[in-house]
């Protein structure tokens, strides 16, 4: 997946779009949301003991007889982790939705990478402790098969992924298994220096054709019912569709974090160049 | 309101229910279509867990429409009615089975086919489910049908075949109205509109579709055989009962073959006898009458049975000297089909009333006094004048009248006796009593009585003889009319004597083969079919007679009209074709799906919702 055309092209074309984003983290190319060592100005304020007096404005104190010490914004490298849903549901629909996790979480990781990060992937799925990836060990996506059965809520209930404080998360997923999406989202920003939240869905599940009875087979539980699949049963689905990512939504904007809901099957390239950047996820550089 | 099912059995069809939901649920799956967020679906999930596995009927407009569908059919089939919307008029008709009913009108139909069209003209203007109950007049009330509907009818209409002698249809009205109950429709058919003072019920409609028809006919058919001779003679009475002379033929053929052709006319309104001797041995004869403008087939026909000669066997033993020898000597030699006979093999054995004959159950025997030759009983012996009592009822005693006999030697009993014919306290004849033997004894002494020399002689006699030829085994008589019951001996004594072989005894008609009840006297009861019946006790023949139709009332369509007379009373009620099982089948046909539902319900396994 890390020589992928598509991740390729993407990773050269546009940069993770953190800096319009408070952050924090170690020295690096990205600002934090704090004071630090930068080299951009931030405020002036007045000096108290025990400031660095490297810091001190001389020019300040010369026109008005006070010790100002200048403030430059924190200058960080991001510890960025990126949460992938390893669950069957997210093979559905042919191999759309699963490639384009699979592109997504190696673009993510290489352009973190690129920025002196050190990312870390984590794959949600049944096996624990769950299974983390690194940079070095990007290619093991390629491999990679959707077996698992739970879902993010009961990870993060077990405290399954083992989340660094400050960093910034970025979760894909479809977000089709029930749960209240403010306590998930809460959850997943916790003492996270950013969080981005990917829905992916393929063409079927974010826009449902009329297809006469059929016996649904729920992927991950097995669980089945008939069904007469016609426009008024995918009008309802619709409507409860929409209410979840709005509710996603909301929950998202709550923790200052974009939400995103991305159909597989316009392929990566599409979905860097629109929703991606809309989201301001991405931006070109 | 009452309601009820007119054809509880289409209520059966409610048993599809279950068969199409069996159907649905195993047989019409959806194609499997995996997913995720089945929430979002609005759909319950399922899993099963191990063990029995049973799917939730998938309750589709497919399913419900077919449901729906085969519940509308089975109640449309099972007719159901509620209060009077689909009242059930129960009509039962009245069939007058009289032969004339056959009589064929110069249109060409027959009284009978009329009648069966008014009835089913009379159907047309009632309720669609008028059901209706068939029966005939006659010596013996018939129920063809019924209650059944119209198209059922029909079928038993079809062998029905009037064929009755003149007789009482009031029998028959009454049958009809205990069978209404006062929520039926009567209805009468006949060729003859009864007359008023007959009183036909009130609640009864009586359709007419007689017309008056020529008609001629036998009224009498006899064989007579002369033994001697060796020569048989037909007496036959025709009879012409049209308004105008009439030639008729009189043909008569043996197997076929003619045997004989007569022409003779016969004016209106008479009758005519008519002999044709005919040789012996001929065995049976079938005789047919024809004249133009006949209506009436049935008594043109007769059929003769030969009779059989039944010679009876006369055992004289008195002596040479005894007054009674020569009087009984004349008269049996006067007799066609009676001879005396010395052998042991006699039918009747005529003795001196002196000794009492010996037990036996095949014997017959009379025995003629005086009871004792000493003359010690003869001089205290009574002459008698009379009056006499006789026993009337008893059948050697017809026509005996003793009137102006002088029964002289009446002498004290040495045997005990039944009096046949006494005179105060003195038995003069008797029946012997404490002996299995029948016999008579006369305590007469013929020298002193002009017995002999009167007309009660020869008919005492022959009574006697004829009784002994009644007694002896085979038919007595060979021609017979129709409900006439058929009497004969099968055989003498208290043992039949093929009752080792046990061969069934029938009755071989033209068209069936009844069993009869062996016995030593057989009964038959009256054929209501003319034609030759064939007594079997086994594979022999043991006899043949013949049964034919003579009526001349019935014979007469010269009185016959059409008429109607309506019913005073019109009881139209309710009459419930009720199956007492249309509820049970409905119950249990609701208990079935419910238990089926129930089953599915209750004893599904174990689910848990995604």
């Amino acid at each position: 997946m890390r020589h992928d055309p598509e991740v390729q092209n993407a990773i050269s074309r546009y940069q993770m779009g953190l800096l319009r984003v408070p952050t924090a983290g170690q020295s690096g190319e990205l600002l934090g949301r704090g004071t630090g060592s930068s080299l951009e100005f931030q405020e002036y304020r007045e000096y108290m003991p025990g400031d660095d007096i490297r810091h001190l404005d001389w020019s300040a104190y010369a026109r008005s007889d006070q010790l100002m010490i200048r403030l430059f914004r924190e200058e960080i490298s991001p510890r960025t982790e990126i949460v992938i849903d390893a669950s069957r549901s997210m093979g559905l629909g042919g191999d759309h939705k699963s490639l384009v996790m699979k592109q997504l979480a190696a673009m993510f990781a290489l352009m973190s990478g690129q920025l002196g990060g050190r990312p870390a992937l984590f794959i949600a799925d049944d096996r624990r402790p769950v299974e983390h990836l690194t940079i070095e060990s990007l290619n093991r996506l390629d491999d990679l098969e959707l077996t698992g059965s739970g879902d993010l809520g009961e990870l993060l209930v077990d405290g399954a992924i083992p989340f660094k404080r400050q960093s910034v998360r970025i979760v894909i997923s479809d977000f089709l298994f029930p749960h209240d999406p403010d306590t998930l989202i809460r959850k997943l920003a916790a003492e996270s220096a950013a969080l981005w939240v990917i829905q992916l869905l393929n063409d079927f599940e974010q826009d449902p054709t009329p297809l006469g009875g059929r016996r649904l087979v729920d992927v991950e539980t097995g669980g089945e019912t008939d069904m007469i699949i016609n426009q008024d049963r995918i009008q309802q689905y619709k409507e409860r569709l929409q209410r979840l990512q709005t509710s996603l939504a909301r929950a998202s904007r709550r923790v200052h974090a974009p939400f995103v809901t991305l159909v597989a099957e316009r392929g990566l390239t599409e979905l860097c160049h629109t929703d991606l950047c809309q989201a301001g996820i991405l931006r070109a550089e | 309101m009452p309601f009820y099912f007119a054809n509880p059995l289409g209520l059966l069809g409610l048993l599809s229910l279950p068969a199409i939901a069996a159907i649905h649920m195993y047989h019409h799956h959806y194609p499997p279509l995996l997913i995720t967020g089945a929430h979002l679906w609005g759909a319950e999930m399922q899993v099963t867990t191990a063990g029995r596995k049973r799917e939730r009927l998938p309750i589709t407009k497919s399913l419900l429409l077919e449901l729906l569908a085969a519940l509308l059919i089975s109640l449309t089939l099972a007719n159901p009615i509620f209060g009077n919307t689909g009242r059930v008029t129960h009509l039962i008709v009245v069939l007058d089975n009289s032969a004339s009913m056959q009589a064929v009108t110069p249109e060409g139909e027959t009284f009978r086919q009329a009648a069966l069209n008014k009835l089913e003209e009379r159907l047309r203007s009632e309720e669609r489910d008028t059901v209706l109950t068939l029966m005939t007049t006659g010596r013996r009330i018939q129920k063809l049908a019924g209650p059944v509907s119209w198209n059922e009818a029909r079928d038993a209409l079809a062998e029905w075949k009037p064929n009755e002698t003149i007789h009482d249809v009031q029998p028959a009205w009454d049958r009809a109205v205990q069978l209404a109950a006062g929520q039926g429709q009567l209805l009468y058919l006949t060729d003859h509109m009864p007359e008023e003072s007959l009183r036909p019920p009130d609640e009864m409609e009586i359709i007419s579709v007689g017309q008056k028809l020529a008609n001629v006919g036998f009224t009498t058919a006899r064989w007579i055989y002369d033994a001697t001779e060796q020569q048989g003679l037909l007496f036959l009475r025709l009879a012409n009962y049209g308004r105008q002379e009439t030639e008729l033929t009189i043909t008569g053929t043996v197997k076929n073959q003619e045997l004989f052709s007569r022409k003779t006319k016969l004016s209106t309104k008479s009758t005519a006898p008519i002999e044709i001797p005919i040789p012996g041995g001929v065995g049976e004869v079938r005789i047919k009458l024809s004249a133009p403008g006949d209506a009436l087939e049935i008594d043109n026909v007769v059929t003769l049975i030969e009779p059989k000669v039944r010679t009876v066997k006369v055992g004289l033993t008195l002596p040479e000297d005894h007054p009674g020898r020569e009087p009984v000597e004349r008269i049996v030699n006067a007799l066609a089909d009676a001879e005396i006979t010395t052998g042991e093999n006699s039918h009747l054995q005529i003795s001196s009333a002196s000794t009492k004959p010996a037990s036996s159950i095949r014997e017959w025997w009379l025995g003629i006094g005086p009871m004792s030759a000493d003359e010690a009983n003869q001089d205290q012996a009574k002459d008698l004048l009379g009056p006499y009592l006789l026993e009337k009822q008893n059948p050697i005693l017809e026509g005996v009248v003793l009137g102006g006999v002088v029964w002289g030697g009446a002498q004290a009993w040495p045997y005990e006796v039944i009096p046949m014919v006494s005179a105060g306290a003195t038995p003069l004849m008797g029946r012997l009593t404490g002996t299995l033997t029948t016999g008579f004894a006369l305590n007469i002494d013929l020298a002193r009585s002009n017995l002999t020399q009167s007309p009660d002689w020869p008919i005492l006699l022959m009574n006697l003889i004829e009784e002994r030829r009644n007694a002896l085994p085979g038919l007595s008589r060979w021609n017979y009319r129709l409900n006439e019951d058929i009497q004969f001996r099968l055989y003498e004594g208290l043992v039949d004597p093929d009752e080792e072989q046990a061969a069934p005894l029938t009755l071989v008609s033209e068209t069936d083969t009844k069993p009869v009840l062996r016995s030593e006297v057989v009964f038959i009861s009256a054929q209501e079919i003319p034609g030759v019946y064939t007594i079997k006790s086994g594979e022999n023949i043991f006899g043949k007679f013949a049964v034919n139709f003579f009526d001349p009332l019935e014979s007469n369509l010269s009185n016959l009209r059409p008429g109607r007379r309506t019913a005073a009373k019109k009881p139209v009620q309710l009459f419930a074709l009720d199956d007492p099982f249309s509820w049970l089948i409905l119950l249990g046909s609701a208990l079935i799906l419910l238990a089926v539902l129930v089953d599915w319900f209750v004893l599904k396994p174990k689910v848990r919702s995604s």
